[in-house]
């Protein structure tokens, strides 16, 4: 009886894991399914003419991957990189690229239901991608939506650097 | 091989008519595009020399544009005899092969980027289309 109460809960409410990592003072969480890797910020070559959240390309094994200035996507004043600073590697909407950010935290497990939706108080551009808010030893989580972090014209350039 | 403000751009040799030392005097013509430079004397050939900074990079380009006419850059790269794109030097030239380039079969923005060189991670110029931006057919 109780295994099939745990099977329910777990089928109507599945528990993802989250690749946290921190912005400024925030802690946000992605979706580990969508993380290839997590690399030290290694030479970043800039790219003209490129938009202004992109920070240039990397090297990765041959590949060349566009890197994202995630502060300035998420409207976030800019800071130097240090030691902590990673390059995430993700993959989203068929493209991989690298989103710069302060440091990587942790694995964390979620429950689905424990992710509230967030109060939309910021602009449409930099609330899109919020998917919601969790509380998590008594701090607040940032789960943020891969997918809505560009749009699809901007995931089509993504490939094109 | 060619630096341009600081980047690394890879120009084909075989689209290049000539490269030249910037010293000429310089011809300065008022109401311009903030892409043209000037027009100097190159053998007897009068040649405008193109902002390249400026057509491929605008968001980096702060300095006013008298300021790119009086200090210019160092040198240009003769396009044919009317056109010449500046860049600050000449680094080195290299064997490229197609597989050393990540090519970029559809350009619906930086057409004049044809693809990017990977172990080097600079862009490969297409000069045909750079000069398309400032002289539509």
């Amino acid at each position: 009886m109780t295994a099939d109460v745990d099977d329910e809960t777990q089928t109507n409410d599945p528990e993802i894991q989250l690749v946290t990592f921190r912005l400024k003072d925030e802690t946000y969480g992605i979706n580990v399914m969508q993380v290839q890797e997590v690399l030290r910020v290694t030479d970043i070559a800039p790219v003209p003419g490129a938009p202004h959240y992109v920070l240039g390309i990397i090297n990765l094994r041959g590949n060349v991957v566009t890197v994202i200035d995630t502060r300035m996507r998420f409207g976030l004043p800019q800071a130097e990189m240090d030691d902590l600073s990673r390059i995430i590697v993700i993959e989203s909407e068929a493209q991989v690229v690298g989103i710069l950010v302060d440091s990587v935290a942790e694995v964390a497990d979620l429950r689905v239901s424990e992710i509230d939706s967030a109060p939309n108080v910021g602009n449409e551009e930099s609330s899109r991608y919020i998917q919601g808010v969790a509380s998590r030893d008594n701090n607040l989580l940032i789960v943020v939506d891969l997918n809505k972090l560009l749009s699809e014209e901007e995931w089509a350039e993504m490939s094109m650097f | 091989m060619v630096d341009v403000e600081g980047i690394e751009i890879a120009i084909p040799l075989m689209v290049l008519t000539g490269i030249s030392v910037w010293d000429q005097e310089t011809l300065v013509i008022p109401t311009q595009p903030d892409w043209h430079l000037g027009v100097v004397q190159h053998r007897d050939d009068n040649v405008v020399i193109v902002d390249t900074a400026r057509l491929i990079m605008p968001e980096k380009m702060h300095e006013m544009v008298d300021e790119r006419r009086t200090n210019h850059a160092g040198h240009f790269l003769i396009i044919n005899d009317r056109w010449g794109l500046s860049c600050n030097a000449i680094k080195e030239t290299i064997e490229l092969y197609p597989e050393q380039v990540k090519w970029r079969p559809l350009r619906p923005t930086r057409p004049w980027a044809i693809g990017t060189l990977i172990d080097r991670l600079c862009v490969l110029l297409d000069t045909e289309a750079l000069m398309q931006e400032i002289e539509p057919d």
